[in-house]
């Protein structure tokens, strides 16, 4: 119980936590200060709330597989996101820079409400057990506070680079957890058979295994999966690989008023 | 990195948090593999009891064990002894070994015992969840004293930080409270190693800084005396040279003009460098502006009357804390730019009062004005508009606002540059603060009402000047060289008569509200 509420906590809060303290790097980078953030976590966390309420009719929507299609969308749509923040960052003037506070908001309220309510669903279930309850939420906040330590390491790792590679890390973060974005909602929708179920190219298991800490970080990076499915391996190549190729097609176009702050 | 403090609380606290709680999880899993190991070696030394107590044929009690644990002994495929919680079917396949299997929505941990008899068979069991709960219950035992502890950790951690801070805290309140002109030393005693470096190396720069400052100063004196002698002389000769060959010869008009432009630039120069931070603040004194003003177009008057321009001063009784020479020289400099750059006949106004925190020092003309793209130039030492094409055909070497500029800095003060709404040339807004003590302005607030009173009686004026006393100076309210006496601006107040100007090239005495004399 206790290792079960500190993976699944984990699983959450580090993926958050990572997230938000990378686009806090770019709000720092391009001065938008943090009430952004602020307002963003505030708007999550009553969303959380609502749709950890609405789940059970949310679940019996898309012949009951509602939860996960709805999950998929908001994953999906944190990938745009991201995709627009990478453009954003790469290519416009300061002037448009309200939309990238923007953005920002909206990525951090997509997280916020996906996790946030993952994580009310798991806490209201030991509700009635006194007993597993007090040690799921000590797991739970062993698992949250690992979580925002990380994030917190990882902000501050970050904005003490150098600019250029600041700049650098932050264009990779962004592609490789857009992409994890899209990993793991392609993997909902296999759960929902909406998309084929095959067998696995590969299992990485014995190598890294997905419970293991290690294996949280890397899912939280890079949306790390032991046995991916072919089509989970081929979204996911795809959702990479067009992050920098629109940024490259962009700049080819001519949306290349880059002015850097 | 917004703060020290909060970077090194954040990364302490969350290196802490992450060091603390993955060394408890992996506690957590090493107790859980002991606690299976530990469980597996009791199973076996259950069965190996309950064999020998089946094997000796006697009957085995059926309730001897809790809830907890579940005991099955098979000859072959029958079942000889059970405990009293356990089916009568097999709880788990008959290899020998240990198995997992659920019972009762439980999770059970079966060890299936195979004595020297093949068809002897003893499955004993236990909860697997007890051991598991168990072991949670002594990690959680060992994880709250460290979440409870986190906040104190935070606050402690905070303490150290401002002790450890509290140098550079105080080396930055030293710093602050240092006066300008203050250049000593600072003592390096009591500052950690890695402060002392910055201390010292501040220190060299304080030196070098002083340094500097004395030659500026000893360029200052050796310039007053070596320019202005010869330039005394200078103009001596240049007398005598006029009264010999007579005034109308062009070369010698010229050679007068160059004299007095480098004597006005000379002067100018020398009133730079005199106004330092620290010669400011040894002179600060209160100054009242409004009579400063009216000492400063007294001054300047002569030249106001030889372009046949009209000046007026519109004023309220304002008292700030300042040097009284710097503020002579910003309200001279600025009065006399306005009449130099304004077409003959034109007008100059000049307004003095509080505004809100600050006092308010407006110079407005009917010049040309400046274009607004020049104005971040103005103040730029020997810049001049139009550069040495400058077609004003007046004395200036461009530092005139370069001074002002200088001043106002000095005394904390604000300046901008704009049109002039009622005479369409430059305007010239200097905001320097008011004293916080407001006792300064006490004792012109009872003239400001007494004044108020004597507008009053003056319905030809509206609301909007009721507070400022308006003067247009001519040459009969301007004391004369000779003496005060000459001055009839009383004579004609108390007469309540009100000569109106007489056109541009005549400045007369306009008194629509006064509560000054001259």
């Amino acid at each position: 119980m206790l290792l079960d509420a500190v993976i699944i906590i984990l699983r959450e809060t580090l993926e958050a936590g990572v997230l938000v303290s990378l686009l806090l790097t770019i709000a720092h980078r391009f001065h938008l200060g943090a009430r952004w953030l602020l307002f963003a976590l505030a708007t999550g966390l009553v969303g959380a709330g609502v749709y950890a309420a609405s789940l059970a009719t949310v679940s019996t929507w898309f012949d009951d597989v509602g939860q996960e299609v709805i999950n998929a969308a908001m994953q999906y749509g944190i990938y745009l996101s991201l995709l627009a923040i990478s453009l954003l960052i790469s290519l416009v003037a300061t002037a448009k820079r309200r939309y990238l506070g923007g953005f920002l908001m909206l990525t951090v309220v997509l997280a916020v409400v996906r996790e946030g309510a993952e994580i009310t669903v798991f806490f209201t279930g030991y509700l009635q057990n006194e007993d597993v309850l007090s040690r799921a939420l000590t797991g739970g906040f062993v698992g949250l506070m690992l979580g925002l330590s990380a994030g917190a390491l990882c902000y501050y790792v970050i904005v003490s680079l150098s600019p250029t590679m600041e700049r650098r890390i932050q264009h990779v973060m962004l592609a490789l957890m857009a992409a994890g974005m899209v990993g793991q909602a392609t993997q909902l929708l296999i759960q929902a058979d909406w998309l084929p179920s095959t067998m696995p190219l590969w299992d990485t298991g014995g190598w890294l295994s997905e419970r293991s800490v290690a294996g949280e970080i890397a899912y939280a990076i890079f949306g790390y999966e032991a046995t991916p499915t072919p089509v989970e391996v081929g979204f996911y190549s795809v959702a990479l690989a067009l992050i920098p190729l629109s940024v490259l097609l962009c700049r080819h176009f001519g949306f290349n008023a880059r002015q850097e702050v | 990195m917004k703060s020290i403090r909060l970077y090194l609380i954040i990364v302490l606290l969350s290196t802490i948090c992450l060091v603390n709680f993955l060394a408890a999880l992996q506690g957590y899993r090493r107790s859980m593999v002991e606690a299976s190991q530990l469980l597996d070696e009791q199973l076996a030394e259950d069965a190996r009891l309950v064999s020998r107590l089946a094997a000796a044929g006697g009957n085995l009690p059926r309730d001897m064990y809790s809830d907890s644990m579940v005991f099955q002994v098979w000859q072959s495929n029958r079942l000889l002894h059970r405990s009293n919680n356990a089916p009568e079917t097999s709880l788990s396949p008959m290899a020998s070994g240990y198995h997992m299997q659920s019972y009762r929505g439980l999770r059970w941990r079966l060890l299936v015992y195979e004595d020297d008899d093949p068809q002897f068979r003893v499955i004993v069991g236990q909860r697997a969840d007890v051991y598991a709960r168990l072991v949670e219950n002594i990690i959680v035992e060992s994880l709250l004293p460290i979440i409870w502890v986190l906040p104190i950790l935070g606050l402690v951690i905070w303490l150290i930080v401002s002790f450890g801070l509290s140098p550079l805290k105080r080396l930055a309140v030293l710093l602050r409270q240092r006066r300008a002109e203050d250049l000593t030393p600072l003592d390096v005693s009591g500052y950690p190693v890695e402060l002392a470096i910055v201390v010292s190396s501040t220190n060299q720069l304080l030196s070098r800084l002083a340094a500097a400052f004395d030659r500026e100063k000893r360029f200052a004196a050796d310039a007053a005396h070596e320019l202005r002698t010869p330039l005394a002389a200078l103009k001596v000769n240049l007398r005598n040279l006029t009264d010999d060959i007579g005034a109308d010869n062009d070369s010698v008009r010229e050679l007068e003009a160059s004299v007095d432009r480098m004597g006005h630039s000379i002067e100018q120069i020398l009133t730079l460098y005199r106004l330092t931070p620290e010669t400011l603040h040894r002179q600060k004194t209160a100054v009242d502006l409004q009579g400063l003003a009216k000492k400063v177009i007294i001054e300047l008057y002569r030249n106001f009357q030889g372009r046949h321009q009209d000046i007026e001063l519109q004023s309220e009784p304002v008292v700030i804390e300042a040097d009284e020479f710097a503020l002579m020289t910003l309200m001279r400099n600025l009065v006399d730019n306005a009449g130099k750059y304004t077409p003959p006949g034109g007008r100059v106004l000049v307004v003095v009062k509080p505004e809100g925190q600050n006092a308010l020092v407006r110079v407005e003309d009917s010049g040309p004005g400046i274009a607004e793209a020049h104005h971040s130039r103005v103040f730029d030492r020997f810049y001049r508009v139009g550069g040495d094409r400058h077609d004003s055909n007046v004395i200036g070497c461009g530092l005139g606002l370069s001074i002002v500029d200088h001043i106002v800095r000095l005394h904390q003060g604000q300046i901008d540059l704009g049109r002039s709404a009622a005479l369409g040339g430059l305007a010239v807004a200097v905001r320097l603060p008011l004293p916080e003590d407001p006792g300064h302005q006490k004792g012109h607030g009872t003239k400001k009402s007494a004044v108020s009173r004597t507008e009053d009686s003056h319905p030809a004026h509206g609301n909007t000047e009721a507070k400022i006393a308006n003067e247009n100076f001519s040459s009969e309210n301007i004391p004369s060289k000779k003496g005060p006496g000459t001055n009839r601006r009383g004579k004609k107040e108390r007469g309540g008569d009100r000569p109106t100007k007489t056109g541009v090239g005549k400045p007369s005495y306009r008194h629509d509200k006064r509560r000054a004399s001259l």
